[in-house]
């Protein structure tokens, strides 16, 4: 394995925060246009004029199938020229209004510290100003927050813009336009924008899945200031499960859908038998689940696969709500908004074993047949019991186990998680594996294009301790943003490898044309050692992925 | 000896926070969870009582408006309706009577039996009461429906009111209840007595 040869320093210490900014090229320009007229104002702001046409691709680039930017963003493309300097004065003056308003909101509302008491918020309301789902504290007292939010946005429309994040001291505001629907996402973790924006593509998916894009649409056509909450009513659960998971798990960031490392011939039985009953029900599409990750997904023939997003989604439905478990067999309609965004399918859910999260899933669309559902999920259950596959599921999941909905993730418990097939533990010395100490291995994400699936080794001591874990994602998604720098317009990854020392570890990314390798270790671990455990555990990852992932 | 067990499709409605998932939870495995999570969709559950030779396959419906569409769904041929209040939220029995309304518009079989229940009666005790015994019990009467006032939480009346319902379950025409399932036909045509062993 060899650095590349692009210029860029291997090594690049990245201690202060700012330098990820910097790095993203038509920001960075942006940002000297905002300084010319800059009165003392610690805040920058980007649009999407400011981005230009090459951001399209750059964001393409960072998540290469999402539709980023494709409804709100495509119609004011054709404003290309750069911002006149009384357009610049007036996102100037919004974005001290922003600054104002959130100091301001501190002295005003009733829940002071919305926004400094938990680093990450997010935030969604209709284009009418009506609040509809709040991360921390109760939407209804955080009116004034969400019609700042609002206002903001209006002002950038005026002139012809699409918003797409803010920046002001340690927070970072990410905006998302699908009407009838605002999603605001803030952070201090200084997460990349682009990220961050991603999220609230989710989000925005979630509410999608309840409702349907259609029926939404309907409801705010009829009547604008619709009170959306009411429809959404029992949901936020669902919704703030997903937003904790977007700094514990990397599936947003990576844009992919965990999957569950299994021996494999299980995954053959589960193929087969699966394919089975989505065949015998007429379904479009069956998994098998456990543990947060996917053990089996499969596609009637001629439905197309699932996209990772909508998987996530699904994922997300699953994990956090617990009346699934507690009943014999569910059934729910779910939209699935890559699918089809405009009707429900039909959810056929059982769940096999409740400890491990293990779950088989059934999605047709039409009048949902349920005797024969549980008929053909039965024969299927029994087929892969009497083989064993199920149970090998099982216990590969509570191996493994990590939920997408993260706030029940239970960090202390997954110390005793030794039989997992990627446990820092199990691995092969040569590439890396062994005991806290004895190797600097500490974590390791392992991504597969091809098939927008993810594995990754359960968390191990040190990074138990509270907040490391969040921590780590984060640095995950800076590392991984700074490689696919937006300015390199589509054509793939400006760095193949890229080294990141860091307080408290050190990082190394490797990405080549169809894997992506993410890789953390210990302090003290110089470029050399990381760059040689890469190579060696990339040659052994790259020999397994039939068994790291489905099909 | 095995007996045999007459299939009866039940449901509950009501609206969302009335209690239905911890009516059901308690009538079926006997647990109570103090924070139960809001149910999605629907979840089955069979229960048989074999004194009384039924086995019911229980529709517990979510609550919530957006499935309120659904509905029609899970109480297309059933043979019992269990409409759910909480009797501490006056806006769950207006719920409950116009989901009775519904029923009798929407259900064909003249045999559908709906028992009304006041949940959470141990909250009534603290006085934290909405909804008088005697308005819901006159409403009952007047529109012939199954009362009681129920607690999911201190089993109160739970067992009763299945009981009550199996006893009223018409022998003759119990049979031709579809064994589980969700008519795919806009009128249930009676199918050939089903009935299967324990």
């Amino acid at each position: 394995m060899e650095h590349d040869g692009d210029g860029e320093p291997p090594s690049q210490q990245q201690t202060t925060p700012p330098a990820i900014e910097a790095t993203v090229e038509p920001v960075s320009t942006e940002l000297q246009a905002c300084e010319l007229g800059r009165s003392g104002s610690t805040s920058s702001m980007s649009s999407d004029h400011a981005e230009g046409d090459g951001s399209g691709g750059g964001t393409a680039s960072l998540f290469a199938d999402q539709d980023e930017g494709e409804p709100a963003a495509g119609s004011q493309q054709q404003h290309a020229e750069a911002p006149a300097p009384q357009q610049l004065a007036t996102l100037r003056s919004a974005q001290r209004a922003v600054a104002a308003a959130a100091s301001h909101q501190l002295d005003d509302e009733a829940e002071p510290d919305v926004l400094t008491s938990n680093p990450k918020h997010v935030f969604v309301f209709s284009t009418a100003g009506k609040p509809i789902y709040s991360y921390c504290g109760d939407e209804s007292r955080l009116a004034g927050l969400m019609a700042t939010a609002e206002a903001i946005l209006s002002v950038a429309h005026s002139k012809g813009h699409t918003l797409k994040h803010i920046r002001a001291g340690p927070h970072v505001f990410a905006f998302l336009e699908r009407p009838p629907l605002c999603m605001v996402g803030v952070s201090a973790f200084n997460e990349p924008p682009a990220v961050l924006r991603m999220q609230l593509v989710l989000v925005h998916g979630q509410i999608v899945s309840l409702l349907t894009a259609t029926a939404l649409s309907a409801m705010f056509a009829r009547n604008s200031g619709y009170d959306a909450r009411k429809l959404l009513g029992g949901s936020d659960g669902m919704l703030s499960a997903l937003v904790d998971s977007f700094t514990t798990v990397p599936a947003t960031l990576l844009g992919a859908y965990p999957s569950l490392p299994m021996l494999g011939g299980v995954r053959q039985a589960l193929a087969t038998a699966l394919a089975a009953a989505v065949k015998a029900t007429s379904a479009v599409h069956g998994l098998v689940v456990a543990g947060g990750q996917v053990a089996m997904l499969c596609a009637a023939p001629g439905a197309g696969p699932m996209q990772q997003w909508d998987v996530l989604l699904l994922l997300n439905l699953l994990g956090a709500n617990q009346s699934f478990r507690h009943s014999g067999e569910a059934m729910t309609p779910v939209c699935l908004p890559r699918y089809n965004s405009a009707a429900n399918l039909h959810a056929y859910i059982h769940y096999v074993d409740a400890s491990s999260e293990t779950a088989i899933v059934l999605l047709c669309g039409g009048m949902p047949d349920f005797p024969a559902l549980s008929a053909a999920r039965q024969q299927m259950q029994q087929q892969l019991e009497a083989v064993g596959a199920l149970q090998a599921v099982q216990r590969a999941a509570q191996d493994t186990a990590l939920r997408l909905g993260g706030r029940e993730f239970d960090a202390t418990s997954s110390s005793g998680r030794n039989g997992a097939l990627l446990a820092v533990l199990n691995l092969p010395p040569a590439a890396g594996g062994g005991a806290f100490g004895a190797t600097p291995l500490l974590h390791l994400v392992y991504k597969l294009n091809s098939r927008q699936q993810y594995v990754m080794s359960p968390f191990s001591q040190p990074l138990l301790a509270g907040g490391m874990q969040q921590l780590l994602m984060v640095a995950y998604s800076q590392l991984r943003a700074s490689m696919f720098d937006s300015s390199s317009a589509g054509s793939g990854p400006l760095q193949r490898l890229r080294f990141e020392a860091r307080p408290q570890f050190v990082l190394l990314g490797a990405v080549s044309a169809d894997t992506e390798l993410y890789l953390a270790f210990d302090p003290l671990t110089d470029k050399e050692e990381a760059a040689r455990v890469c190579s060696r555990l990339g040659t052994w990852l790259g020999c397994r992925h039939d068994q790291l992932f489905g099909v | 000896m095995i007996d045999q067990l007459v299939q009866s499709k039940l449901v509950l409605l009501g609206e969302m926070g009335s209690g239905k998932t911890s009516l059901v939870q308690r009538f079926v495995r006997g647990q109570y969870y103090e924070n139960q999570e809001s149910t999605i969709g629907a979840s089955f559950f069979t229960k048989a009582i074999p004194e009384k030779h039924v086995k019911f396959e229980i529709w517990d419906t979510a609550g919530q408006e957006r499935y309120h569409s659904l509905a029609p769904m899970y109480y297309r041929g059933a043979a019992a309706a269990i409409v759910v209040y909480d009797v501490t939220h006056p806006a769950s029995f207006d719920r409950a009577k116009k989901w009775v309304l519904e029923l009798r518009q929407n259900v064909q079989n003249p045999n559908l039996i709906i028992a009304l229940v006041g949940n959470k009666v141990d909250l009534a005790e603290d006085g934290a009461r909405q909804v008088p015994e005697a308005d819901a019990r006159t409403y009952a009467a007047e529109t012939g429906l199954l009362f009681f006032e129920a607690s999911a939480k201190t089993n109160v009346n739970v067992a009763e009111l299945f009981d009550e319902v199996a006893d009223r379950l018409p022998r003759a025409a119990a049979p031709q209840q579809p064994a589980g399932g969700i008519q795919l036909s806009e009128q249930p045509t009676p199918v050939p007595a089903k009935s299967s062993c324990c």
